[in-house]
């Protein structure tokens, strides 16, 4: 056998992010065992990314909310659950095993129940150049500021759509790095959006008064800020040099040093879908998410799926999800009555989606900006294929997106399609005349993350021995 | 995709998308036949889709001369077959014959092997066969990352690779070139004979063709079946392990250890009979990684991207089928577990063996009917 050492718990946790830790902590407090892995070094997930050591003395450039997830992660520190930092799971199997690499050599983890906390990915911008050394992502400033305390060097925008393009300018505006320009998809009138649903502006009073503040206080910090923009081209020989696009008011053109791209994220899917667990394609928010029951529950037997990575609604929602599953898991386990605080998670879900929906309408991204236009522009960055070579083999007898695959190559590198599968499939749903649903999502493959060959061939070694 | 229900009508309907099927209507097309290619959905199993893309000899039909002979030939007509896609398609499918080595850990696995190589020289050299054993330092000339444990393996120069993924697309697009017809969709239910053709049932519409080749790989079985034929052929497992990119070339091929040319390794190549399922499991992958890092040492540094498996198209002997099954007059198969070694094969001459313009001698020794005398 090749799982030897393998240790077993109740329940097994993939994502150390708010759902991941509330799940935990749930569990704990209901006298399970769990363990959680996570790659990062601490936990928090992407949005408390760093939250217990950061390096920004200031507290107010992250803002307050980044620092709620303190007592969380204090929370879940005392728990009592096994925390594996730094552990990259790299494969799931039906039996509710997981395989992962830490410190240099591979372990297995089993058990009753599965939660995968995964979160979520920024979804592509796929617009002209935007895989040009110099253009990143809107996400990865942020990871730099939580991390290193790092500001961009030089001349830099942000452009796309979403709260946090807008949270990340603002939080790099109070470090003193203020960006050239904000280029803004969509339309100027994000309220509008919140308005037409007043049952979302009711329950996302608090979120919507903080979206307009934060518009002022960029407004104070006098940030150029281009709304309805579109045509965006990031140019350049062998790096970013200008950015230029269309806006409301006629065209642009900036010099820049780099430039971050943003337009919200997306589940992150390749632990689900490497072992089967059923996706749906929504039409409405214009993403893949795991089909799951309203506990969390995927259509493979014991795994649920939580937090951002089931559905995109944020970190409150993520916290709730990760508790309520737990609290289905603790019912189904031990017996234990939970009906009554599952029904106040639910509920209090139901809010978040509510000011979720508006907020996904007013921050919709553009579909030129999902599926490049021009035939030149790369789609896989991985295995560089460009639109035009994805169009080319949905053209040549190509049956469904796993031949496209086969054909191009496209979502065959070391990100396993997590950062092209929504756009391939888009693509492919567009040249055929087809919906992205009949097209589908591609096969994804163990392992989801690469692993050593040398960590591969010690567990063969360590069986023969 | 047309889904009007409406009959489609050819000379030839080919059964099988994948690389057999498609490199026998590419050659049917060739020959100016009229021919409809039928493809299974996005799902299908598809061998094609799962193999190293190893034109390979020097394993091919111990204690069968005959398929020793086909797989040689087949990989002497890989050249012009190769070129003329490219230019029916300007699709490289990058076949190059470098050469290639089977490596021996022990001097036992030598010693089986070294005997292998005699038998299959005793029967074939005289058919220009040219395999042979080679010791550590020569293999090291060849490929200077080989592994200390290497002590043996045998070479033949025959052997080369294709890029597997190129050349289904390039059949594809060649196809369409010709004015073939690729028909995606449903699988075919049911073969028919109908006065002096056929009619092919999916459960969305229906092909009638004067003649029918079956090239549906496992699929192939149920379809004999339609028209009261019994084809023992079954799905072998095999699991491969993918690398990321590695720097360097290989001068040679090295079998379960070959690096292709987008820099990536293939590893392993399991045999599973009876899998309820195309799972890969560390059961196989580790021992095989294992085995891999004693024959190149250097990949211990190679992080693994993916790992898959395909089901071969197995029979009891191993050697393909092909031509007439039954006394359904027209209703031919091709199916065989080399299908880019023999594409070649597959491409410029079984068409003309099928169609009755050339001479059935070099299908004669795969012919159907030889299982029903062991049966």
């Amino acid at each position: 056998m090749y799982d030897q050492g393998t240790e077993e718990f109740d329940l097994v946790i993939v994502g150390a992010g708010p759902a991941g830790m509330s799940a935990a902590i749930a569990a704990r407090a209901a006298g399970l065992s769990c363990v959680v892995l996570d790659e990062q070094a601490a936990p928090g997930g992407q949005i408390y990314r760093n939250v217990e050591s950061n390096w920004m003395g200031d507290r107010s450039i992250l803002g307050q909310e980044y620092y709620t997830g303190e007592s969380l992660v204090q929370d879940f520190r005392a728990c009592g659950a096994t925390y594996l930092e730094g552990a990259t799971v790299w494969e799931l199997t039906g039996d509710l095993r997981v395989a992962y690499s830490r410190n240099d050599a591979i372990g297995f983890a089993k058990g009753r129940a599965l939660v995968v906390a995964t979160g979520a990915l920024e979804r592509p911008m796929t617009i002209p150049g935007w895989t040009l050394p110099g253009v990143m992502s809107v996400g990865s400033a942020q990871i730099m500021l939580k991390s290193e305390a790092a500001v961009p060097e030089g001349r830099f925008a942000l452009a796309g759509t979403g709260p946090l393009l807008l949270l990340t300018a603002l939080q790099l505006c109070r470090t003193g790095a203020k960006p050239a320009a904000i280029i803004e998809t969509g339309s100027q009138n994000k309220t509008g959006a919140f308005l037409s649903d007043p049952l979302a502006s009711a329950f996302g009073w608090q979120n919507l008064t903080k979206g307009l503040s934060w518009m002022r206080a960029l407004r104070r910090h006098k940030v150029p800020h281009f709304h309805s923009a579109s045509d965006i081209i990031a140019q350049g020989d062998d790096r970013l040099t200008s950015v230029s696009f269309r806006h409301r008011h006629g065209t642009e053109q900036l010099k820049l040093d780099r430039l971050f791209l943003h337009q919200g994220v997306v589940p992150h899917l390749n632990l689900p879908a490497s072992i089967e667990c059923g996706l749906e394609w929504s039409d409405e928010k214009r993403l893949w998410r795991p089909r799951t029951g309203p506990e969390g529950q995927s259509d493979r037997e014991g795994v649920f799926i939580v937090g951002d990575g089931a559905e995109v609604l944020g970190a409150e929602a993520a916290r709730i999800s990760g508790r309520l599953a737990a609290l289905e898991i603790i019912h189904q386990l031990t017996g234990q009555d939970t009906a009554r605080e599952r029904q106040v998670c639910r509920r209090q879900l139901d809010t978040e989606r509510r000011f979720r929906r508006a907020l996904d309408r007013a921050y919709l991204p553009p579909r030129d900006h999902l599926v490049p236009v021009s035939d030149d522009t790369i789609v896989c960055r991985c295995e560089a294929v460009t639109a035009g070579d994805l169009r080319q083999a949905a053209h040549q007898g190509c049956p469904g997106i796993n031949q496209v695959k086969f054909f191009t190559r496209a979502g065959m590198g070391p990100c396993q399609a997590r950062s092209c599968g929504t756009s391939v499939s888009l693509l492919m749903a567009q040249a055929t005349g087809r919906s992205p649903t009949e097209v589908g999502y591609m096969s994804i493959r163990p392992p989801v993350k690469p692993v050593p060959l040398q960590q591969l061939a010690s567990l063969a070694e360590e069986a023969s021995r | 995709m047309r889904r009007d229900g409406n009959p489609i009508t050819a000379d030839i309907a080919v059964i099988g998308g994948g690389v057999t099927g498609a490199a026998i209507a590419y050659g049917l097309l060739r020959r100016s036949r009229q021919v409809v290619l039928l493809d299974e959905g996005d799902m299908a199993l598809r061998a094609s889709r799962g193999n190293g893309g190893l034109v390979w000899v020097q394993n091919k039909g111990l204690r069968c001369p005959a398929y020793t002979r086909l797989s040689l030939r087949s990989s002497l007509l890989w050249d012009r077959f190769s070129e003329d896609l490219k230019q029916d398609t300007g699709i490289d499918v990058a076949y190059e014959r470098r050469g290639g080595l089977q490596c021996c850990l022990s001097t036992s696995e030598a010693e089986t092997r070294a005997g292998q190589v005699r038998e299959m020289m005793a029967a074939c050299s005289g058919d220009g066969l040219d395999i042979r054993m080679i010791d550590h330092d020569e293999i090291k000339a060849l490929e200077p990352r080989i592994g200390a444990d290497v002590v043996a393996a045998s070479y033949s120069p025959h052997d080369g690779a294709a890029d597997p993924i190129k050349l289904l697309r390039a059949l594809h697009a060649a196809i369409l070139t010709r004015g073939g017809q690729i028909v995606s969709g449903p699988s075919v239910e049911a073969i028919e004979c109908n006065g002096d053709g056929h009619v092919l049932r999916r459960n969305d519409r229906c092909v009638e063709a004067g003649q029918v080749i079956v090239a549906a790989g496992n699929g192939t079985r149920a379809l004999a079946e339609t028209v009261g034929v019994h084809l023992p052929i079954r799905p072998q497992k095999g699991q491969a392990i993918i690398t990321e990119r590695f720097e360097g070339h290989q001068k040679v091929f090295v079998i379960k250890a070959r690096q292709t040319n987008y820099g990536h390794f293939i590893l392993g190549s399991s045999i599973e009979e009876d899998a309820p399922d195309l799972g890969t499991d560390l059961g196989y992958i580790a021992p095989s990684v294992a085995r891999s890092l004693r024959i190149l040492p250097i990949l211990r540094h190679a992080r693994v991207l993916r790992t898959w498996a395909a089901y071969r198209v197995m029979t009891p002997d191993s050697f393909p089928i092909y031509g007439q099954i039954g006394d359904a007059e027209g209703v031919q198969v091709a199916i065989c577990h080399s299908g880019i070694t023999l594409a070649a094969f597959h491409a410029l001459e079984l068409p003309g063996i099928l169609t009755g313009a050339a001479s059935v001698d070099p299908i004669t020794p795969f012919a159907a009917t030889r299982f029903k005398e062991a049966a």
